[in-house]
């Protein structure tokens, strides 16, 4: 996300809540900020919007791999989650659980399509916001290939990094073979990496997209789409 | 490495009931501020549901020092299977430890002139 107002820099910390969600608050107005779509939802600077762009979710493994120049800003602060809780495994184990009451307590109603709690990748930037459960891309593979946008969209799971990802594609069909995601165009995935038929690294497009709780995605955007349902 | 600033609301956050107005007050979170009826509301934002902190709830890592990821690995602050959020900024290849984040919340900054801002 790029912090600034008419190319001016805002100073942001999360101050609120609102549909289970943080909000963000610049200090400089005061303004209320939705934190996923960096939308000002309350304050003088209602009617603008905050440039957003993909935040991907991996692992240092992966990302070494990816680019060997790759930075890191380390904290001194330890987390209110441990490592294992933030990896997906972690992440599973919550999808039965509620919504604690002070975050419920800011929802007026939920969509009930799926668990609240539920984990999946939601993919927005279009016309229309759509979701990918976690568990029917693991149950197809763990590779979706679909059209977003009306461009080819490819979901999957990625074995190093364990969370789902999207990547804008013209390839028609995928294969596994062992971690390796074989793509009809000839370009493969191999530690998160993408190569060309040629073997080259290759420059991906990305959708904006987060890997989140249902109850979050359903009710940041409206009429989200569910893949693999109707309507 | 960021400022150590203590916070004190976090742990209360997990378990809590109540509406979000009283359960801040209960909890001695940050109270909220009064809605301002002459304030810019996004079309279709029930401001009345909202909580608005007066204060922040998190502190947020403002400006930190980038170390090369390799670096951080062969000191063992981070391992092969940490979980990090990975993001472009100024032509770089940026990352933040995601369980680190989940205290900070946002973190922001400017890389090469470009800035830049995370939020989890």
């Amino acid at each position: 996300m790029t912090p600034s107002v008419d190319g001016e820099i805002r100073w942001f910390s999360e101050h609120g809540l609102y549909d289970g969600l943080f909000l963000m608050r610049d200090r400089e107005s005061g303004t209320f900020w939705d934190h996923l779509t960096g939308e000002a939802v309350y304050g003088p600077e209602v009617g603008t919007r905050l440039e957003v762009a993909p935040l991907r979710q991996t692992r240092v493994r992966q990302l070494i791999a990816e680019d060997s120049d790759a930075m890191i800003a380390l904290s001194d602060r330890g987390g209110l989650r441990s490592d294992d809780q933030m990896k997906t495994e972690g992440l599973l184990r919550g999808v039965r659980g509620r919504l604690n009451r002070f975050f419920a307590g800011t929802i007026e109603e939920e969509d009930t399509r799926r668990p609240t709690m539920d984990l999946g990748l939601g993919v927005w930037g279009g016309e229309r916001a759509v979701y990918f459960p976690y568990d029917v891309v693991v149950t197809t593979d763990n590779a979706i290939l679909t059209e977003y946008d009306g461009r080819g969209i490819l979901v999957y799971l990625d074995p190093t990094a364990q969370a789902l990802t999207a990547i804008f594609t013209d390839a028609d069909g995928v294969r596994w073979e062992d971690d390796v995601l074989h793509l009809s165009d000839g370009s493969r995935i191999e530690e998160g990496v993408v190569y060309d038929a040629a073997g080259e690294r290759a420059e991906v497009e990305r959708p904006l997209q987060v890997f989140t709780r249902w109850y979050g995605f359903s009710l940041t955007f409206d009429d989200v789409a569910i893949h693999g349902e109707e309507g | 490495m960021t400022r150590s600033i203590p916070l004190t609301l976090l742990g209360a956050f997990l378990f809590t009931a109540g509406a979000p107005q009283l359960a801040s007050a209960q909890l001695g979170m940050p109270p909220s501020i009064p809605v301002d009826p002459t304030m810019p509301v996004k079309e279709g934002f029930d401001v009345e549901r909202a909580y608005l902190g007066r204060a922040p709830l998190f502190q947020p890592m403002y400006n930190p020092e980038w170390i090369p990821l390799r670096e951080a690995r062969s000191r063992g602050a981070v391992d092969d299977d940490t979980p990090i959020l990975v993001f472009e900024a100024g032509g770089r290849t940026l990352a933040l430890v995601s369980s680190q984040m989940s205290y900070h919340h946002v973190a922001q900054g400017e890389m090469a002139g470009e800035p830049w801002m995370v939020t989890f």
